[in-house]
């Protein structure tokens, strides 16, 4: 008897009949970059989850459910949503998706090394949800904004991720893939992607330009006086270069104005 | 038992080794000695002086603790002091108040006072070794749990906080510099000007009461004024945990333990182990950095196996 009814509660427990879709695509969204990128292709019927990080465009907040945070994400709130195909980024996700994994979920992870890599991951994600056609329209676009952007020459960069202590983003990130194509050559060349280095490191590498994407230029300046010899450029939106989705083309633009004026003003 | 001129001399001695090895801090790179540009010097006077300021207030703390407890096992690290003062500044910095001047050290000694009443609360009456240690290291989890739950709602703020948990000589700000080694200097001189009560302390309490001295209240003013040493410490350097255990016991190999000369040298060799722990924290990996506080912790643990089996 106390079989039967272990068993009976297993089949009508929601986190276990969660596991097939009962209509159509149920997709749960992991990663802001992959938001953007599904709105941006008009995917977002599908879209049932989001995390509290994804707030482009700014109604995808208002439209969809939260489950939680973009590391920690709530297994119960995934459950719920009974998704049928949950999107990540990977990088920084590690113990979630393996969760996700166990649980059954059919999980995919989009974590473009470059802008080549970007566009093929565009592409998948339009040919998963059904809209190929949308997505090769936005690859082409952005091929043709970044195509239209010009290159600096000779110039090198400090991506700064983290003030203090002091991280920056190595030649192994998308951030790094970016710079790399309007002509800014990354110096931090490490084995890792965010390796923390040492402030003299940075002062004796006189790079031309430390972007940051981790603070203000006042609290950088703050934080390192003593580092004087680099022009500083911080985007007006970070999200627009640290995340691997449609508006990189904008950011790229901005950083090349950015660098062009910091240039004009020396 | 060393005479008053030999324990002058192996002061004096220590006073130029500690020199010595913040004047190589200053020009002893990952290449080797060399004459460093202005803006690296500049940053490695910075880095020296936090070093030798932290080391030398987490010495003179932990000769006060050591005494006053008559626990060669207490250290502001091992009695929950240095994670009070940190999560004291968590919450100055969860609640976005700015890292200047004298809020953030007095508030983290503020912090790290009422952590160890905490301790020595939980402890009970007795003050047994193994007691004060394990209620240190009960309030220590609390504390940096505390400390885990701010920084994950305010997740900007994650990797600076956590660094910062493990010990970073790196703060540049001059005012908060001066602010927290001033707070450090004038606990230290109190410490040092309360040397006659400490010594009849160590001698044991019936004598100290003998002397006149009013047990109780000089024993608070002692442990009050070595949590806020700590804080002001805290609060340039993170919690750098056993160089307030450390430098006592070395020091008191050289000069034994009369506290008049114990503060001065343990000092000193605070300043100096945190700030040749800090060198092997910035070159090892060069240019990536290890938080100096596992380096420091690498060397105490051990240190601390060896006290307690001793």
């Amino acid at each position: 008897m106390l079989i039967l009814i272990f068993l009976s509660a297993l089949i009508i427990a929601p986190g276990c009949s969660s596991r097939k879709a009962p209509e159509g695509l149920r997709v749960v969204s992991l990663s802001p970059a992959i938001t953007e990128i599904i709105y941006a292709i008009g995917a977002e019927n599908a879209l049932y989850g989001i995390t509290n990080h994804c707030n482009w465009p700014p109604k995808a907040s208002r439209e969809k459910e939260s489950v939680g945070d973009f590391s920690f994400p709530s297994m119960e709130k995934i459950a719920l949503i009974q998704p049928s195909l949950i999107l990540a980024a990977g990088d920084g996700q590690g113990k979630a998706i393996s969760h996700l994994i166990n649980a059954g979920y059919d999980v995919r992870v989009f974590h473009p090394a470059d802008i080549a890599e970007l566009f093929a991951h565009i592409m998948e994600i339009g040919r998963i949800l059904g809209k190929t056609n949308n997505a090769s329209e936005l690859v082409k676009n952005m091929k043709k904004e970044i195509s239209s952007i010009p290159k600096l020459k000779n110039k090198s960069v400090f991506i700064e991720v983290c003030p203090k202590p002091l991280i920056a983003a190595s030649d192994k990130t998308f951030l790094s893939a970016i710079c790399e194509r309007i002509g800014l050559r990354n110096i931090a060349v490490f084995q890792n992607s965010y390796p923390g280095v040492n402030a003299e490191w940075l002062i004796r590498k006189k790079p031309d330009y430390i972007l940051l994407t981790g603070c203000s230029e006042e609290e950088f300046r703050a934080l390192h006086p003593y580092i004087k010899n680099s022009k500083i450029i911080r985007p007006s939106d970070i999200d627009m270069i640290v995340r691997p989705g449609p508006r990189i083309t904008r950011g790229m633009r901005e950083i090349y104005y950015l660098a062009e004026d910091a240039e004009k003003k020396q | 038992m060393r005479g008053r001129k030999d324990l002058l001399l192996i002061l004096t001695g220590a006073a130029i080794a500690g020199a010595a090895v913040f004047c190589l801090s200053l020009y002893l790179g990952p290449e080797g000695l060399s004459m460093p540009g202005d803006e690296i010097l500049r940053l490695r006077i910075m880095r020296a002086l936090c070093g030798a300021g932290t080391g030398a207030a987490l010495a003179a703390a932990g000769v006060a603790y050591q005494t006053v407890l008559a626990n060669p096992l207490a250290d502001p690290y091992l009695l929950g002091s240095s994670s009070g003062a940190a999560a004291g500044i968590a919450a100055l910095s969860f609640f976005g108040v700015s890292r200047a001047g004298l809020i953030f050290p007095l508030t983290a000694g503020l912090c790290s006072c009422l952590t160890v009443a905490a301790v020595l609360k939980i402890a009970g009456r007795s003050f047994s070794k193994k007691n004060i240690i394990l209620s240190g290291v009960a309030v220590n989890l609390f504390l940096s749990a505390a400390v885990i739950f701010m920084v994950s709602i305010r997740k900007k703020e994650f990797f600076s906080v956590m660094y910062f948990m493990m010990g970073d000589l790196g703060e540049t700000r001059l005012s908060l510099i001066a602010a927290a080694l001033m707070i450090a200097a004038a606990g230290s001189l109190f410490l040092f000007a309360k040397s006659r009560f400490l010594n009849a302390l160590a001698a044991g309490k019936t004598l100290s009461r003998q002397l006149g001295c009013d047990w109780k209240k000089e024993s608070l003013a002692a442990l009050a004024a070595a949590s806020v040493i700590t804080g002001a410490a805290v609060s340039i350097s993170g919690t750098i945990g056993f160089i307030g255990l450390m430098a006592p016991h070395i020091a008191r190999k050289f000069v034994g333990s009369d506290v008049r000369f114990l503060m001065p040298a343990a000092a000193v060799s605070g300043a100096a182990l945190l700030m040749i722990s800090d060198f092997a924290a910035k070159n090892i990996l060069f240019p990536q950095e290890i938080p100096v506080g596992v380096i420091t912790s690498m060397l105490g643990a051990p240190f601390f196996l060896w006290i307690y089996k001793k």
